[in-house]
């Protein structure tokens, strides 16, 4: 070989022996789009889907099976994804980035997924899958979400349904990262090159974990530069360059422990199952990440997260606990049952026990009664459309309710359907309150009275500004997007009904947040410091995007706001506390987070 | 996708598969690896087809894609996982050919290897193998000289 040209002819000549089939490839890639669509379609209806399949509770006494990365551990799972049947084997569930294991005359290997890529399966109905195929030699694929147990490295089957159709969370490369508007606003057009960012990254090692495009506002493409160290040289070099079309940020996260967290990724890689694993590389967010599939989450993957810094690392997992201590163990020797009779329609999301309930009853005809969580929105809508639906997430089967008038709260009722808040108590049993005592929820002041304990009003008292005046927040975003790391929250305190006021929660002494913000809002400001860092915000927030997984979680979580004592808070609204959200919280500053639930148990 | 957008894609694959494949397959030095990573990068940017087919260079678009995951650590090691019996839609084997090229090139870390595809074979220049590697001028050309030279010693060693 002595020059580019015979490189080149070697290559173009290799390239003459190599397989040419685009009819093949054509068909192979066809059948992945549907598959990658529904596969990420699942997560992100993640919560929709657990409360539809609602199954009963088995467990398995006896598959431990810690020497296969998916064996049975006394959970129970959901899985969405390709499933086959090759006529003489198991049938299989796969990871919906399994490779395709049919060709045109049927199936093409014995085993579609091999190993940690897929699990046996039993209790499949192949008939109804979504996208089904049956080839010739009699195999069958298709997709579906499942529900069941593991016992050993079998998936038994309990509930079988469609994949949500949903249109695709899929992170194509773009980022939206957080970036403040110049004073003048995003200039129009692009910037000219990303090779003078380049050249400051070769030349300066370490300095930049990436250079990419984003548009912050239609027809202004930018650079985007996240930094590892400091970016203030680096914003000084490039500026000069890029003018208003630059945005440089500091990561949360400095190159070594990016480092770390690869190597210790890389090392672990086949002790904890992994399938991928990648990075560090860029978010949707903009932020670093470094990404892993695994079938499950297991304890050596949790403690590798725990490791590292909180967020850094991502796994994306396939089969989801849909719960996991709340399952009552005396049902542990049980046969695994067919069917889910007694588990209510969503699933068992509360053990066996007295509770009390402050929150929401929806009846709506043909449906299972519900008691539901206060928030996030009303079941039944006043809007003609759509019809009357039943509270999606964090509810249970009821029976034994009063709907009448005198029984519930802000009732409200639309073509039979009727919905009202109410204090009672009651047992729950085999996964559905059964209401012993009820009343109507009483009616507290609503929310901010509680301003007057920590803010003091000004002398001769907060300004009226009339009822349902909603301050102009412009002037304190804007001081938050120019002064990164000051502000941690704001809200609209309203200490009377007829008044209004910004309060601002800040990392960092208030009194220049105050100074500069009093001219916007004159005497209807109240300023304080937060006791929390910005870090340990940080880090919640990250944990919480982390392990927001509904199937983990079962709770729906609030991305920060200010609680009733004026601090910065994190309420996590659910059915009960499960031992996942109480890991959560206390992980965390003691009360930076804090668990809302409705049901609440008595008897323990 | 709509209708249209889903013939669009198709033609595409129909017509630029088999040297996207062939492309794929010398950027991971072999021949299974090569297909699936085509697939893989064809079916991400099938539901964003709409977009992606207005691209100004739309084979610079895939071939960014393909070296972009072919480079990442993010690939999928369970490649290696995957039976290498019983494939009968495959329409060849390393063993039917002489995968003399393929060894060296494996021999070569990613980015080289990126490097010398997109130079030698996807006939990119300096300037366009940049952009689609997100690195400078200065990074191809030595990455490049890196590469060739290896690949000189290799194929030698092959010879003898």
């Amino acid at each position: 070989m002595t020059d580019d040209s015979e490189l080149n002819e070697i290559l173009h000549r290799a390239a003459l022996a190599l397989p040419d089939d685009p009819d093949r490839l054509s068909s192979v890639v066809a059948r992945r789009v549907r598959r990658a669509h529904h596969w990420m379609a699942g997560l992100a209806a993640a919560s929709v889907v657990v409360v539809v399949l609602g199954v009963a509770l088995v467990v398995d006494p006896g598959g431990s099976g810690a020497a296969s990365p998916v064996a049975g551990d006394r959970q129970q799972y959901t899985a969405t994804g390709p499933v086959v049947h090759i006529p003489g084997e198991p049938d299989r569930a796969c990871m919906p980035s399994a490779i395709a294991a049919f060709g045109a005359g049927g199936a093409s290997t014995a085993t579609p997924c091999p190993g940690k890529r897929g699990v046996e399966v039993t209790g499949v109905d192949f008939d109804t899958l979504t996208d089904r195929h049956e080839y010739g030699d009699g195999s069958i694929e298709g997709r579906a979400t499942l529900v069941g147990n593991l016992r050993g490295d079998v998936f038994e089957v309990t509930e079988q349904s469609d994949p949500v159709s949903a249109e695709a969370d899929r992170f194509d490369g773009t980022v939206t990262p957080s970036c403040p508007a110049p004073t003048g606003g995003w200039p129009q057009g692009r910037y000219a090159s990303e090779h003078p960012a380049w050249t400051y990254r070769d030349t300066h090692k370490a300095t930049i974990w990436e250079v990419r495009a984003f548009e912050p506002v239609p027809a202004s493409v930018d650079l985007y530069v996240l930094t590892a160290v400091d970016p203030a040289p680096i914003e000084a070099a490039l500026r000069p360059t890029y003018g208003d079309h630059l945005c440089v940020r500091q990561s949360r996260y400095s190159s070594p422990e990016g480092d770390a967290a690869r190597a210790d990724v890389e090392a672990q890689f086949e002790a904890l199952g992994l399938t991928e694993a990648g990075g560090p590389s860029i978010n949707k967010e903009g932020e670093v990440e470094i990404s892993l599939s695994a079938p499950r989450m297991s304890d050596e993957l949790q403690a590798l997260l725990d490791r590292h810094p909180k967020g850094l690392i991502t796994p994306q997992l396939w089969l989801h606990p849909v719960s996991t201590a709340l399952l009552p163990m005396e049902t542990e020797t049980a046969p695994a049952p067919t069917s889910a009779p007694s588990a209510g329609t969503r699933g068992v999301i509360a053990p066996d026990g007295r509770y009390t309930l402050s929150g929401r009853l929806v009846r709506v005809p043909g449906k299972p009664d519900r008691a539901c969580a206060p928030l996030p929105r009303p079941a039944i809508l006043i809007t003609p459309t759509p019809p009357p639906t039943t509270c999606e997430t964090f509810s249970i089967d009821v029976n034994g309710a009063d709907f009448s008038e005198a029984a519930l709260s802000n009732r409200f009722e639309k073509d039979g359907a009727i919905e009202g808040y109410v204090d009672a108590t009651g047992t729950v049993k085999d996964g559905v309150l059964r209401i012993t005592e009820q009343k109507p929820q009483a009616t507290g002041s609503p929310g901010g009275s509680g301003l007057t304990t920590y803010c003091d009003p000004p002398e001769g008292g907060w300004p009226k500004t009339g009822p349902g005046y909603n301050p102009n927040g412009d002037p304190v975003f804007h001081y938050r997007d120019t002064h990164p790391r000051t502000i941690a929250q704001t809200a609209i305190g309203r200490p009377a009904s007829d008044v209004a006021i910004m309060f601002v929660l800040t990392y960092t002494d208030p009194q220049p947040v105050e100074e500069a913000l009093r001219p916007a809002y004159g005497k209807s400001l109240c300023v304080r410091q937060t006791h929390f860092g910005y870090d340990e915000v940080s880090a919640v927030e990250s944990d919480i995007k982390t392990h927001a997984q509904p199937y983990e979680f079962y709770g729906y979580p609030n991305f920060g706001t200010v609680g009733d004592d004026g601090e910065v808070s994190f309420p996590i609204q659910m059915t009960v506390v499960t031992p996942e959200i109480q890991a959560l919280m206390d992980r965390h500053p003691k009360g930076l987070i804090t668990a809302d639930p409705f049901l609440h148990r008595s008897d323990s | 996708l709509n209708a249209e957008d889903e013939a669009s894609f198709e033609r595409y694959v129909r017509e630029r598969g088999t040297a996207l494949s062939r492309t794929a397959i010398f950027l991971v030095g072999d021949v299974h690896l090569g297909e699936d990573l085509v697939q893989e990068v064809l079916s991400r940017l099938a539901p964003r087809w709409k977009s992606v087919s207005r691209a100004d260079n739309l084979d610079g678009y895939v071939h960014r894609a393909l070296v972009n995951t072919a480079t990442s650590w993010r690939r999928r090691r369970s490649w290696q996982e995957r039976p290498s019996d019983a494939i009968p839609e495959t329409g060849a084997t390393d063993d039917l050919y002489d995968d003399t090229v393929l060894r060296a090139l494996r021999a070569l870390p990613p980015r080289q290897r990126a490097v010398v595809v997109m130079r030698h074979y996807a006939d990119r220049t300096e300037q366009q193998t940049a952009d689609l590697m997100g690195c400078s001028v200065g990074t191809v050309k030595s990455t490049h000289a890196k590469a060739v030279a290896k690949l000189r010693l290799l194929l030698i060693e092959e010879r003898a």
